[in-house]
């Protein structure tokens, strides 16, 4: 394939693209070649590749990683894109360290199968399991550190991310609303993938409205199962079903500390003369935290 | 094809980029099954401009049955891309097998190409290209694939798990 590298200016303009800065006039142009132009095509790949890392390795600062954050990552597809790239980086960072010099480098790569094989006789017998043990054991515990620095800059990102979506989104209509931080569908067959929901270290609760069917069947109660273990975790008091578009909502406010970083399911049942009732649904969601 | 289309409606914000390209290749299957033949050249501009149009209904269908709360939804349930967030641990055990499985040559270049991303990232490229014998625009695509292939792994190695 040819591809011709355009000059910065250029990479500069597809970067505007990606995060949803230019006019549509001058993203149409750009779509139909994102579609058409295999050179192009490529292109953008490299450059979008490029920018989700400088996000993932924390190099992008200032305006445009604000812009990454709210125009970027509002798509899942997208903020798979970067959640995959934090790890893999970390991963092959990993991998690097125990890879051999790559191939091609001269005497070296030439002789290094010598040297391998002069290490391994010289050290039978030579008390080589208990230093091999030994270094295993400290590649273990480096690598376990190394995963779990790239888990705490993937949770803080979320966390800042929620943060920074909670401040710019408007603010609530006149009556003291509850801060929303999600709102969740019921569960339906085809929907398996489980929304995030971010939750900041100084959170006390979490506000969680449910998409009801109907108004009429309040109260409800809502429980918090672990679907690992099967475990309700939390049981809401009565809750009542308000008015909304398109679809009327149960407002489910939900203990911070209960929420580990896992997968959960809010479980929403009706309520009988102080008792459980119907089964209304299921909503399963997953908490990410710094 | 497919892809391209996904990605074209993911920039533009749509909230089912995978329906929409879905819908795209229908159209264009249909349009086949009718004249036998696109007179579109090349036939990639037919399919954007199909796309164009899905696009504009898409997003008049959308104003018309009216957002739920759209700027609330952190990540709306039922799109694909949600999953991302699946057990850490586990998406990590898979990484490391699907580095595992790659051909070491195809593994070495991965690693050489993406490691240490904050520094002299350039340079070590430059010289990674020089050695396999390919521009660094060769040698960035053959790493793009590889790294899509990888998240592919990953993908189907959590679906199993």
């Amino acid at each position: 394939m040819m591809l011709r590298r355009e000059p910065a200016r250029d990479d500069d303009e597809l970067i505007r693209y990606l995060l949803g800065e230019l006019t549509d006039d001058q993203a149409e142009s750009l779509d139909e070649r994102s579609v058409v132009d295999d050179d192009f095509v490529a292109r953008l790949r490299l450059i979008e590749e490029d920018l989700v890392d400088a996000y993932a390795t924390g190099r992008l600062a200032g305006d445009r990683r604000t812009r990454f954050e709210s125009f970027y990552l509002s798509s899942p597809r997208r903020l798979k894109r970067a959640v995959f790239a934090q790890r893999f980086l970390a991963a092959v960072d990993n991998a690097a360290r125990d890879s051999p010099a790559p191939a091609g480098h001269g005497r070296a790569a030439r002789w290094l199968p010598l040297t391998i094989a002069a290490a391994v006789v010289l050290s039978i017998g030579s008390g080589w399991m208990l230093v091999r043990d030994a270094r295993l054991r400290t590649d273990l515990h480096e690598t376990q550190q190394r995963l779990a620095d790239a888990d705490r800059q993937t949770a803080r990102l979320f966390g800042e991310l929620a943060q920074r979506t909670a401040t710019a989104a408007p603010a609530p209509a006149q009556t003291a609303a509850p801060s929303v931080a999600l709102v969740l569908l019921p569960q339906t067959r085809g929907s398996s993938v489980p929304p995030i929901l971010a939750v900041g270290v100084e959170s006390s609760t979490v506000t969680i409205e449910l998409a009801v069917a109907a108004l009429d069947r309040s109260p409800y109660q809502a429980t918090l199962r672990d679907p690992a273990t099967n475990s309700v975790l939390w049981r809401s008091d009565d809750l009542t079903a308000r008015r909304a578009e398109p679809a009327p909502l149960v407002t489910v406010t939900v203990p911070a500390a209960s929420l580990k970083a896992q997968h959960y399911s809010l479980e929403l049942f009706t309520r009988r003369n102080g008792r459980t009732g119907d089964f209304v649904g299921g909503y399963p969601f997953q908490v990410l935290r710094p | 094809m497919r892809r391209r289309l996904v990605d074209y409606f993911d920039r533009r914000s749509r909230p089912a980029p995978d329906l929409l390209a879905d819908e795209t290749f229908d159209r264009i299957a249909r349009t086949l099954e009718e004249s036998g033949f696109i007179k579109v050249t090349p036939p990639a501009r037919y399919c954007y401009v199909v796309a164009r149009f899905v696009l504009l209904e898409d997003i008049r269908a959308h104003r018309r049955s009216v957002p739920f709360d759209e700027a609330r939804l952190t990540v709306r349930p039922g799109m694909p891309a949600a999953e991302a967030e699946d057990g850490t641990s586990q998406s990590l055990d898979c990484l490391s097998r699907c580095l595992d499985r790659l051909k070491p040559a195809d593994r070495s270049l991965i690693v050489e190409y993406y490691r240490d991303a904050k520094r002299e990232r350039i340079n070590r490229r430059r010289s990674l290209a020089e050695r396999l014998g390919i521009t660094m625009n060769a040698l960035g695509i053959r790493a793009w694939r590889l790294r899509a292939s990888l998240q592919a792994c990953v993908d189907a190695c959590r679906k199993r798990a």
